[in-house]
């Protein structure tokens, strides 16, 4: 964990600096990653490239905004991918886009806050991939809805038939499970 | 442990809850802000769960340019550089259109000499009083005529003449009886080793003894500085 969230800290630097090595060794570390959540989400893989390159020109842009001592480029960069592939999603089916969180917060929080130390993108989403695979497949199932199709709990209800204090139950259980990680990653 | 924050991070918070917290965030809530920033953790672990794709090669280097356009310096040096370049192309097609006029009025000057030549020859030849002198007889080896005029002058038919480096030609000499070779004229001959050398210059016929070629810098000499390697005596 360590040593990738000091590479990490390092690619900031480079970015500040605007030297386009570290766009490309920040393209290399997390476009797979970004990539393959884009597919995910918009199932097609043009729109995914498009995402793709629109994540990284913003990443260039605010490389101004990010701390090196934070190291939450990963972060900060998967989240913004994944809010960018719901809205794309939404506004292609004309849902309402209200729900979504705003970027902007999300900057805010990826910004403004020093985690209780630094941590990788990577080593962590590992770990919630590990944790993810302790969930009962209703966790499972609700928590995908959530994060990749970008559904209410009310609207994971309907699709899944299925009371809305179950769906919150489902999503309580299985959040907690994630977090609990997180925790135990944070306390290593 | 309340899940509120994964899910107003996630975005799936109903409208009224999910503003409930927004407006409670600009209170500047740490409590809330550290609990957000560990959902913001979870909840982008969770981009793992989708299977992994390999982005195409080819979108690395479409992000690069695209996020690393040239700097208006390198676009104005590269119009620079492409107008130069075009200057350059400008001046080749000059040059060469130039070198070509020049080749051009060369070889017309050219076929004039040579028409001159051949009509000196034919002049010379057909006179009555043109002497000729027989050179040479075997193959491989110079050989070849020489006609001589009082008036017309000399001229040098040759075959099988050798081939001189660029920076030489052969010269004919004119030698009289007294007195040092009369330059007659610097000549290359073709790929074949044929020659044609026209001395256009009225001539003693009793003074000349014979005539000569040598090997002399590009330019000709007005002495030989090599010994000829051919001697024709026209006594
Ligand atoms: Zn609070």
């Amino acid at each position: 964990m360590q040593k990738d969230s000091t590479a990490d800290a390092e690619l900031i630097d480079r970015l500040r600096r605007r030297d386009p090595e570290g766009l490309a060794k920040a393209y290399d570390r997390y476009a797979p990653l970004a990539y393959s959540l884009f597919v995910r989400i918009i199932r097609d893989e043009s729109v995914a490239e498009d995402l793709v390159q629109e994540l990284f020109f913003r990443v260039w842009n605010r490389a101004r905004d990010f701390d090196p001592a934070k190291g939450t480029l990963g972060v900060w960069i998967v989240s913004i991918a994944r809010n960018m592939a719901i809205d794309h999603v939404r506004s292609a089916q004309g849902r309402l886009q209200s729900r979504i969180r705003p970027i902007e917060p999300t900057d805010q929080l990826v910004f403004s806050y020093k985690p209780i130390e630094p941590e990788s993108v990577i080593d962590n989403a590992r770990a919630i991939k590990e944790a993810f695979s302790t969930l009962n497949p209703n966790q499972k199932r609700v928590l995908e809805l959530a994060y990749f199709e970008g559904f209410s709990q009310t609207e994971i209800a309907g699709q899944l038939q299925q009371p809305l204090g179950t769906i919150k139950s489902w999503m309580r259980s299985g959040l907690s499970k994630l977090r609990s990680v997180i925790k135990t990653g944070v306390a290593n | 442990m309340n899940d509120v924050y994964e899910l107003y991070v996630l975005g799936v918070l109903e409208p009224d809850a999910a503003q409930a917290i927004d407006e409670h965030l600009g209170d500047q809530c740490d409590y809330c802000l550290q609990h957000l920033h560990d959902a913001v953790l979870t909840t982008s672990g969770m981009a793992a769960l989708a299977e992994t794709r390999k982005p195409p090669k080819l979108l690395r280097r479409r992000v690069l340019e695209s996020v690393t356009p040239r700097p208006s310096l390198t676009a104005w040096k590269f119009w620079v550089g492409a107008l130069i370049a075009a200057s350059v192309v400008m001046l080749s097609i000059v040059a060469w259109a130039m070198q070509s006029a020049r080749t051009l009025r060369d070889q017309v000057a050219g076929l004039t000499q040579e028409r001159d030549q051949l009509q000196s020859v034919v002049t010379l030849l057909s006179k009555p009083e043109t002497k000729t002198v027989q050179f040479g007889i075997a193959d491989n080896r110079p050989h070849g005529r020489v006609f001589l005029n009082a008036n017309g002058g000399v001229v040098f038919v040759g075959t099988d003449l050798p081939q001189v480096a660029t920076d030489r030609t052969l010269e004919l000499w004119v030698i009289p009886k007294n007195g040092a070779p009369l330059a007659a004229g610097i000549f290359r001959p073709t790929a074949q080793g044929n020659s044609v050398n026209v001395w256009n210059q009225p001539v003693d016929m009793a003074q000349i003894q014979a005539v000569a070629v040598t090997v002399e810098p590009a330019q000709g000499s007005a002495k030989p500085t090599t010994q000829p390697f051919l001697v024709v005596p026209v006594g």
